[in-house]
């Protein structure tokens, strides 16, 4: 039996990946389907006075158009940062108000994409405009969850002032980072077919359950009736979680119309419709003794909001479970403008606040004149700098080690300014990643048959991140089969429960219950054979069988393949569900997945703290007359656990290293302050890298085990790879000019 | 996207005629702008003539005196001339420096001169002001908007978008000339007229008349050319518009300058020639700070706008720098006729 | 599913037009002028369809569109073809990219009608028919040349044209000619692995 565990495996989708036979949304055709497009609001804040549909009417082709006057009735939902499965808790074309530009106003439904396009472009809408702030007043910030603060919102350990007065060196800097957007190259999609009362959804999305319930509960359909389907994900990122306006308004459409309708959100209104990364100020005071161990530790991070919704990503939470220090003061604060919701975009918090925490640390390491990494070095910590529980694993070192050796470090002239290559000035920079382990409840079906074939099922979702196939290798590892013997249904919300693709979770929750739904099939065999008159394990107690790497075994060393002691059955196949839930989950977590929302334990239990780390080393070159800057080397070095395909798991590191290099050096949602809209909702003026950006990146992956996590020891790595990459490129910057910048993204302009 | 009517001429005269016979009229080509501009409801002809069946249109002749480019040929197969590359390699680099493989493979050259500016507040209805859209309606990127991808030379109190091109850069900076023919005949155009500031009325961006179509982009040949180059500066690596660049040209007599040619992108109006700058170096030994005081004269003139301001440095040190590499090719030139 | 607007989408007989009123004096009219206008003119009349006949994957494909129907839309929507998809629909990512008479194009932004007469490959036509991949189909999944899959059959075509147009020479010269095709999950280092093992496999 070949190795099917921490090796490389090619994607068991790839083959329909690359033949254009993997079904995205807004492939599937339902017959009969109309289409749909969104007019969008001109302003961002005040009332609609008056909206005109008779020229969209009288386009060809057009054959309804629908605003807040005769839009059928559902029940709104809370957004997900209020509880709810909503991408915000405010829903457009509910009445008049207007909130946020680009916020639609009308649906047109018509015969083609075409014709459904141009009457949205043809409806006219009068305003009321109000004054809008699009960009947030951190003057104006306020904390979040000051009454009670049971989720440590604000931390005071120690004191922060005596910290600083006895320090050697100290820091007090502040970095900001801008509105981003996620950008998945699949462009928002919802198809909706109503047959009665039971409807079914085509969309992408990264938590079918969390789909399923918000349309449930809006049009008070009980969650039987209600289908969602979503195979395959085009990107996601967090950009396709909460059950957002477009999906509503396109079931809502369908119904008053009487058939399917598909809508294909432009890229331009993907910009407004959905989430995005809010813009963000951090501060940091640090102060650390000769030796250079922090004596304080002061992070407050002021982000933005909008008007409806308390859209927290608490990055305090992060930064403050990074480095030992005995006074750790923190605070997360709130500042609101005329948006729609932010939400989650890969490494939410993490992004941001590392890009301002490694950097604050490279300007303390400048001050002591000590080596960055060796700065890291004398503040790493066996314990959670603030629970003072043990990380469950913490190869922080190690991965500096690997990656600086790799990469070359000692090869640096310290000297800012000094290394330079023909019209290039050549800098060298490094950062820490980290990302919390967040584990999920999951659920997991598998059918296992004689003929060495499993079928595997769970309301799981592959967003590009390579789901389907490391299913199939636990699957296969578990029950001794070939990979591909391992069939993998996933993307639809009556499968058994699977979270949110979001928070890094799936590999290591739903693989958990995959793994349990596996051994259960063992159990139900070995129930079976033991049952029988004759063969190995005939009579023998059921719960002394154990299933090992697909074999049976039993007392007085026993053993039978799994799959012959299957076909030894007379059903010849078995079926069991795998329920897991890490110990440490509390019930109200619980509770909240299965209502379609977020539950996690971690990344600190009452035990243990869960992080995985990884350590990320740039080479930046600063071009001498066009003061362009690139990124020709990154090198990182990361450990997660228990790596389940090395093929997958690099290329969502490197995508993550890739994403750093775009948060860095490119990408910014431009804002027009004077009439609140995003200017350049495109992705020609929205930079995101393209291949020539992207030279050489070197992903090391070490091993490393860890017990307390969960039965397979996995740590997610969906955004490990994104954190940290800006600071290291900020401090190669640094290294190379001698110039210190603060803000995202960094530019040419911001260097000549 | 409006319906429009569609006519697939396969003759000059054909096109023109039917290019002039309705106001709402216009000419199609390789499309990558009109399609794009017709999506966005920026542009909403009635009718479409596409010319790309004319294949008369699709030559072009890198001659030892004179290059000829039909306004159909494609970019990407100009880019790609090996001699094109070695009579005037800023002529290639601005070509496969713009947009992508795939537009290139699809815009013609005499489309692509005619590009329109990605200024934010042309391309999205919903503002209501852009004199260039409707004239009168005023300027949203004068009126509190944001200006760092606008013009800082050209631009009027009633616009600042900024010509997005590159090509047009090397084209102005060796005299090209453009042949056209239109209901009234045909004519040449000097490039550098083809294209109007924008003064108070911004929709007109040239002097192109009704059914006037471009036939061919002549250049005569010139020694400076040999040593020329278009440096772009950008923060993506490639598929991005300029956040300045520089198609330049040197002929050297020794260490003197005996011709320069220096035209900006990315910050002007309009394609723009810097004959102040070329002035500071003829005549005189060229050196580092030479260059560098080409480069500042480059933008002596320029105007900043709100957040625009870094494109003046930023446009000196790429005229400088592109001087340089230039220097290098006609030094490496004069070695090898040696 | 591009129609003559003048006749009722079939087996949809109900049109609502709520809000306003009016409205709906449109087909008839403005088809009728169209149709007249068609006579007079080598052309084809706004709202009027119009037969375009090209090649696709190696059939003869004749089919009816509006003016303005993209050569994208022409295959998702009439022909029901969704291997190419629709990233941004103003050739700002690549990932409607196909091959035009051999060279790749952003299908969305070439209008239907202008493929008169043109050879059109799109992903649904690279492997054989007995289900071989292409090389490049072959490299990709090898390489893991993607993660969400989205813009593969854009880069995949892209990366052909790329060997085809001669700009694979060195990994930096791919880079700069896969720069029109836009992968959000970053997969760009596989990529250029991909086509630099296909190269190699046609060079050897």
């Amino acid at each position: 039996m070949a190795q099917t565990i921490n090796t490389e495996v090619t994607r068991t989708d790839a083959r329909r990946k690359v033949t254009g036979a993997a079904h995205y949304a807004a492939d599937f055709t339902p017959a009969g389907m109309l289409h749909g497009a969104l007019a969008t609001s001109r302003i961002a804040v005040g009332t609609l006075t008056g909206i005109d549909t008779a020229k969209a009417e009288a386009e060809p082709g057009v054959v309804a158009v629908f605003t807040h006057a005769n839009l059928p009735d559902y029940k709104t939902v809370k957004g997900i940062y209020s509880g709810g499965p909503g991408s915000a808790s405010f829903w457009p074309m509910e009445g008049t108000a207007i909130k946020y530009a680009g916020q639609p106003i009308a649906y047109v439904v018509a015969e083609t994409a075409a014709a459904a396009r141009r009457g949205a472009q043809l409806v006219e809408a009068s305003y009321e405009e109000g004054e809008a702030h699009i960009a947030m007043d951190p003057a104006q910030s306020f904390i979040v969850g000051a009454e009670g603060d049971g989720e440590g919102m604000t931390l005071t350990k120690g004191d922060i002032a005596a910290g600083l007065a006895e320090a050697a060196q100290s820091v007090d800097v502040e970095y900001v980072t801008p509105f981003q957007h996620h950008n998945p190259m699949e462009m928002f999609a919802a198809t909706a077919e109503w047959r009665g009362d039971r409807l079914t959804v085509w969309m992408p999305s990264q938590s079918v359950r969390t789909l399923r319930h918000g349309i449930s509960a809006a049009y008070g359909l009980p969650e039987t009736a209600v289908r969602v389907i979503s195979p395959f994900v085009g990107g996601a990122f967090g950009s396709k979680a909460g059950i957002t306006p477009y999906t509503m308004l396109t079931i809502a459409a369908a119904k008053a119309v009487g058939a399917p309708v598909r809508l294909i959100v432009t890229r331009q209104q993907m910009y407004t419709v959905a989430t995005f990364r809010p813009e963000s100020v951090q501060r940091f005071r640090l102060g650390a003794d000769a030796s250079g161990r922090l004596t304080a530790f002061e992070h407050v991070e002021i982000a933005q909001t909008s008007q409806f919704d308390e859209v927290v990503n608490p990055g305090t939470h992060m930064t403050r479970s990074m480095y030992a220090s005995p006074n750790i003061h923190t605070e997360q604060r709130l500042a609101r403008s005329d948006t729609n919701s932010g939400g989650f975009m890969r490494a939410p918090n993490e992004m941001q606040t590392f890009f301002g925490l490694e950097q604050a640390m490279d300007e303390l390491a400048l001050k002591l004149g000590m080596d960055p990494v060796e700065l890291r070095r004398v503040n790493d910590t066996d314990r959670h700098p603030v629970a003072g529980v043990p990380f469950s694993s913490r190869s922080l070192m190690e991965c500096f080690d690997a990656a600086k050796a790799s990469f070359g470090w000692a090869d640096r002239n310290a000297e800012p300014g000094s290394m330079t290559d023909g019209d290039w000035l050549v800098g060298y920079g490094c950062a820490t990643a980290t990302y919390p382990t967040n584990i999920s409840p999951s659920a997991a079906r598998v059918r296992m048959q004689a003929t060495g074939h499993a079928f595997v099922e769970l309301a799981a979702h592959d967003v590009g991140t390579g789901s389907y196939t490391i299913m199939a290798q636990i699957a296969a590892a578990r029950l001794g089969l070939p990979v591909e013997a391992c069939d993998v249904v996933m993307g639809e919300a009556h499968l058994p429960l699977a979270p949110i693709s979001g928070g890094s979770t799936t590999a290591a929750s739903a693989g958990s219950a995959v793994h349990l739904a596996c051994l259960a099939v063992g159990a139900e065999v070995a129930r079976q054979v033991s049952a029988m008159s004759e063969g190995p394990f005939a009579g023998v107690d059921p719960a002394q069988i154990t299933l090992e790497d697909g074999m049976l075994r039993g007392p007085g060393g026993k053993s039978q393949p799994l799959v012959e002691a299957l076909a030894s059955t007379p059903r010849g196949e078995a079926t069991a569900e795998g329920q897991y839930r890490h110990p440490a989950l509390t019930d109200e977590a619980l509770r909240r997945t299965y209502q379609g929302g977020y539950g996690v334990a971690g990344p600190v239990t009452p035990e243990m703290a869960m992080f995985a780390f990884g350590a990320e080393f740039a080479e930046v070159r600063v071009h001498r007359w066009t003061h362009e800057i690139r990124v020709p080397r990154l090198h990182g070095a990361f450990a997660a656990g228990t790596w389940l395909n090395r093929k997958t798991a690099h290329s969502q590191l490197m995508g993550g290293m890739v994403w750093g290099i775009g948060s860095a050096l490119l990408e910014v949602t431009e804002l027009d302050h004077t009439r609140a809209r995003f200017l350049n909702a495109n992705i020609a003026e929205y930079l995101i890298p393209v291949n020539a950006d992207v030279r050489e990146i070197r992903v090391e992956m070490l091993e490393e085990q860890d017990d307390y996590v969960n039965p397979l020891g996995v740590k997610g790595i969906g955004e490990l790879g994104i954190v940290g990459t800006a600071a290291a490129i900020a401090n190669a910057i640094h290294h190379a000019t001698g110039k210190r910048l603060r803000r995202l993204p960094m530019r040419m302009s911001d260097l000549v | 996207m409006d319906n429009f009517a569609f006519f697939r001429p396969t003759s000059v005269a054909e096109a023109i005629d039917l290019a002039s016979g309705d106001q709402k009229r216009d000419f199609l080509a390789g499309g990558t702008t009109m399609v794009d501009l017709m999506k966005l409801a920026v542009q909403r002809p009635g009718g479409l003539v596409d010319i790309t069946g004319i294949k008369e249109l699709e030559s072009y002749e890198i001659g030892p005196g004179r290059l000829r480019f039909g306004a159909l040929a494609r970019m990407a197969v100009v880019a790609d001339d090996a001699d094109l590359r070695e009579a005037c390699p800023a002529l290639t680099e601005a070509l496969w420096k713009a947009a992508s493989p795939q537009l290139r493979n699809v815009a013609r050259l005499g489309g692509n001169i005619l590009q329109r500016t990605r200024c934010p507040y042309f391309r999205d209805t919903a503002y209501t002001q852009c004199n260039k859209r409707d004239p009168g309606s005023g300027c949203a990127a004068l009126e509190g908007g944001v200006t760092s991808l606008h013009a800082i030379l050209g631009g009027s109190e009633h616009c600042v978008a900024m010509y997005p091109g590159d090509w047009a850069q090397a084209l102005i900076a060796f005299d090209a000339e453009v042949r056209t023919r239109g209901p009234g005949g045909s004519r040449t155009i000097p490039f550098a007229d083809l294209h109007v500031l924008p003064g108070d009325s911004p929709e007109v961006e040239t002097i192109l008349e009704k059914g006037e179509i471009i036939i061919s982009i002549e250049v005569p040949v010139v020694p400076a050319m040999r040593a020329s180059h278009y440096l772009k500066a950008r923060d993506r690596e490639s598929y991005a518009f300029a956040s300045a660049s520089a198609a330049v040209g040197l002929e050297l007599d020794g260490e003197t300058v005996k011709d320069a040619r220096i035209a900006l992108g990315g910050v002007a109006s309009v394609p723009w020639r810097a004959g102040a700058a070329e002035e500071v170096l003829r005549g005189r030994t060229f050196s580092e700070a030479l260059a560098r005081e080409a480069g500042r004269a480059a933008f002596a003139d320029a105007t900043p706008l709100e957040h625009s301001a870094y494109k003046i440095p930023l446009g000196a040190d790429v005229v400088a720098g592109a001087l340089m590499t230039a220097h290098a090719r006609a030094r490496a030139g004069a070695k090898g006729e040696d | 599913m591009a129609r003559d607007p003048a006749h009722p989408r079939p087996g949809f007989s109900r049109r609502i037009f709520l809000g306003s009123s009016g409205a709906v004096a449109a087909g008839a009219g403005l088809a009728g002028g169209a149709q007249a206008q068609a006579q007079q003119d080598p052309a084809v009349a706004p709202e009027a369809l119009s037969k375009v006949t090209f090649t696709l994957n190696g059939k003869r494909r004749t089919l009816a569109v509006e003016p303005r129907t993209t050569l994208v839309e022409a295959l998702r929507d009439t022909l029901g073809m969704t291997g190419t998809k629709i990233g941004c629909n103003h050739g700002q990512c690549g990932a409607c990219t196909v091959l035009m008479d051999g060279r790749r194009v952003n299908s969305c932004l070439i209008l239907a009608l202008t493929t008169e007469g043109a050879e059109i490959v799109t992903v649904e036509g690279l492997a054989d028919p007995g289900g071989t991949l292409h090389p490049m189909q072959a490299a990709f999944a090898e390489k893991d040349a993607f993660q969400c899959g989205y813009c593969t059959p854009g880069q995949i075509l892209s990366a052909i044209g790329c060997i085809e147009e001669g700009h694979a020479g060195s990994a930096a010269e791919i880079r700069e000619y896969m720069s029109g095709n836009l992968c959000r999950c970053g997969a760009y280092p596989n990529i250029v692995a991909a086509i630099e093992a296909v190269r190699d496999e046609q060079e050897g």
